[in-house]
């Protein structure tokens, strides 16, 4: 038995690298069961690997000793969300990518070919250019939009809320309890045709300019590109408005003081130092805002109108009505690639990890 | 050294007070700070003196009073506009710039030509020794090199007054005690006045030209540490400043500058007045401070002394401590030189201890807790 025993030994001190290697295998297991690399006989086999793997770690863990356990220790935790991701992240996109390569063989048939169909790429292009650009553009302006509603409010709330901030807080997210559509229709009847605002504006003759700047069109408000981006702001707002002020509420307001005791007046001592120290909140605002702002299909469909299609709507029309897999799967691989490279752009240029 | 120089104020306090509410933060400051004088305020925490200080950096308006700064009435108007600047508590860095860009923001602030603002800073960074640090961020430097930039920052100004919130606090005890050097070498190489808040009363004896004790909002004393300590004017400022054994007892008599004391524990002993105006059968305190107090087998001098049974002596190196308690309970300090012999005095014996004729002082008014308040709780917190 001593080569058994010292067997053991060797795997217990080993046993992060058999910890990272049984995590991996055990995610490339998921992968392919959730993106049927494998069918009938051979995937009970790829479940049958995966559960042995996953049982001889807990062995090894169990009768290891403390040393193996210690080095366990940071895979068995990792190892919930590395499986979650395996199956709900890698293996659709994976089975993503593989449709938007795919044909079908006939209109009517719910089989795909895998053919490196590239043209389903540039179809998509071709064909959904303009719901592309209204995507980033709307998303961008919205993005815009709720800085400048959402850093003031921030501001104020962070700085000047008192024994109030708590219930300033509670005002700007107690209205997102409620279901974001319900939230986005609601706005459909705030901006109807007939609705008080639109009346209001009427009243006040502020139709004229509101149409000379392209908000209104032809006396509506409804369904025009400003009633999309006013919803995406205003749905976006609470993302964009707490992480500019959890950063704002870390300062110390002694530095602002200490601008102030430096000769500064308020604007420079905000410009100076308070701007400064909040751009890492702004930072990350701007991309949880933008990056769910532009596979936005909710706002276009209930307060846009046909011209104002986003390329989420493109997307959802595709997949669920025209049934056409391979164009959307090529669609939704683009708005993914795109995004991640704006913000990688995004990340470059204003990159904030000089500001810790 | 003309008298003006001497005579001439930076600060000028004009019986300025501050109430939150019902609550009096400071009544009725009323006080002057020269030019180049090193000022400490000293007081435990919320006697008033941050709030004073504030008053005087703009950060709170006095309720009530002038703040004149160089002679002109500068209470209204706000800090950016006030030719003083502060070291804060923590520093207040800015954590996003480096140490030049962080002693360069008050000359920034008044625009002034890009060429000369580096020279003047570095030539600062010179004089707190950081000169090879200018491109650090504050967060890379350490309490102490943190501090030294508060400072640098604030006195590239040069301000007409520093003004310092306890700016040691955050220090440990050695860090602490060199930067009490540093600073008073910054103080006497840029020649502005410091004023400084503090709780320590160490630091504030060790380094102030002049101390303002307070307590509960108003000023008690205000004078140099040697009159501060030898001087003290109430019961609060004995306990405070230094360890002081507080004795109550009654008039019995006058005899000039001299009263004599019926103590609560029955010794009749003589101590100065200072020309305090106590008449006879008013409650008053003798204060004796335990290093001048000489053990001995007996009183030798009538009123000079007092009997007690020695429970506890502590060997201290260059002193010994000695614990007596008198026959009412009471227990005094006496702090005596070890290399002088004491051979009759061993714990359990009667002792006698004696004091030269200045060293009893009198103040009006007993004690909260009769006896001894010979406990520098400061010194203690700090070397915990």
């Amino acid at each position: 038995m001593t080569t058994g025993v010292s067997v053991s030994k060797r795997i217990g001190t080993n046993a992060d690298r058999v910890g990272l290697g049984a995590m991996l295998v055990a995610a490339l297991c998921l992968v392919a069961l959730g993106a049927k690399w494998v069918s009938g006989a051979a995937s009970s086999l790829v479940l049958l690997l995966l559960l042995l793997v996953l049982i001889g770690v807990l062995v090894l863990a169990l009768r290891g000793g403390p040393e193996a356990r210690r080095l366990l220790a940071p895979y068995g935790l990792l190892k919930p969300g590395m499986l979650w991701l395996a199956l709900f992240f890698l293996a659709p996109v994976w089975s993503l990518l593989r449709i938007s390569l795919s044909t079908k063989p006939s209109r009517f048939s719910v089989d795909y070919n895998f053919t490196w169909a590239f043209q389903n790429y540039s179809n998509a292009f071709k064909d959904f250019g303009t719901q592309f650009q209204h995507a980033f553009v709307y998303a961008a302006i919205a993005t815009v939009l709720t800085v400048l509603i959402g850093y003031p409010l921030a501001y104020v709330i962070a700085f000047r809320g008192g024994k109030y901030k708590n219930i300033l807080l509670g005002m700007v997210i107690i209205p997102f309890f409620t279901s974001y559509l319900i939230r986005t229709i609601a706005w459909s009847t705030i901006l109807a045709d007939r609705g008080f605002v639109v009346r209001a504006f009427d009243k006040v003759g502020l139709v004229q300019a509101l149409e000379w700047m392209h908000i209104m069109d032809n006396g509506k408000l409804l369904n025009t590109p400003a009633a999309v981006i006013g919803g995406l702001t205003y749905n976006f707002l609470p993302f964009m408005l707490l992480p500019i002020y959890v950063s704002l509420e870390k300062i110390d307001t002694n530095l602002v003081n200490a601008a102030g005791d430096l000769y500064s007046s308020a604007t420079r001592a905000f410009r100076k130092v308070v701007l400064p120290l909040s751009i890492p909140g702004v930072f990350a605002g701007t991309l949880l805002t933008f990056i769910p702002a532009a596979g936005d299909f909710v706002n276009a469909q209930f307060l846009g109108n046909p011209n104002t299609t986003m390329i989420g709507n493109s997307i959802q029309d595709q997949f669920l009505k025209q049934n056409n897999y391979p164009v959307a799967s090529a669609m939704s691989a683009v708005l993914m690639f795109s995004i991640a490279s704006l913000v990688l752009i995004y990340t470059k240029i204003f990159g904030t990890e000089d500001l810790a | 050294m003309g008298e003006s120089a001497i005579t001439k104020n930076v600060i000028e306090l004009d019986h300025i007070s501050k109430t939150y509410g019902d609550f009096v933060a400071v009544h009725d400051a009323n006080f002057s700070i020269a030019t180049g004088e090193f000022f400490a305020m000293l007081g435990p925490s919320g006697c008033g003196k941050t709030t004073t200080l504030k008053m005087i950096a703009g950060f709170e308006q006095p309720t009530s009073g002038r703040v004149m700064l160089d002679g002109v009435d500068v209470s209204s108007i706000p800090p950016y506009k006030r030719n003083v600047n502060t070291v804060f508590q923590q520093y207040a860095l800015f954590p996003h710039m480096t140490v030049f860009d962080n002693v360069a923001f008050g000359p920034r602030s008044k625009k002034i030509d890009e060429k000369k603002i580096k020279t003047s800073v570095m030539e600062m960074l010179e004089i707190v020794r950081l000169a090879e640090f200018a491109n650090r961020k504050p967060t890379q430097l350490s309490g102490g090199q943190q501090q030294r930039v508060a400072l640098a920052r604030a006195l590239v100004n040069y301000p007409s007054a520093l003004l310092l919130d306890e700016p040691l606090a955050a220090l440990d005890l050695k860090l602490r005690e060199a930067m009490q050097i540093e600073l008073k070498r910054i103080q006497r190489e840029v020649g502005i006045s410091f004023i400084f808040v503090t709780h320590d009363q160490g630091e504030a004896l060790t380094m102030s030209d002049r101390i303002a004790v307070m307590s509960q909002g108003h000023v008690e004393q205000i004078g140099t540490p040697e009159e501060i300590y030898r001087t003290p004017s109430s019961l609060f400022v004995a306990g405070f400043i230094g360890s002081a054994n507080l004795l109550p007892g009654i008039v019995q008599s006058r005899d000039g500058d001299d009263v004599v004391v019926k103590l609560r524990v029955g010794t009749t002993v003589r101590a100065s007045a200072k020309g305090a105006p106590f008449s006879v059968g008013d409650k008053v305190s003798v204060m004796l401070r335990p290093e001048r107090i000489k053990p001995a087998a007996t009183v030798e001098v009538e009123g000079r002394g007092i009997e007690g049974l020695l429970t506890d002596l502590v060997f201290q190196g260059a002193t010994a401590r000695l614990i007596v308690r008198l026959d009412d309970g009471t227990e005094m300090t006496c702090l005596a030189d070890s290399s002088a012999s004491m051979p009759q005095i061993a714990p359990g014996k009667r002792i006698a201890m004696t004091w030269e004729s200045e060293c009893g002082f009198v103040l009006a008014g007993w004690p909260d807790k009769a006896g001894a308040t010979t406990t520098d709780i400061d010194h203690i917190e700090s070397t915990l």
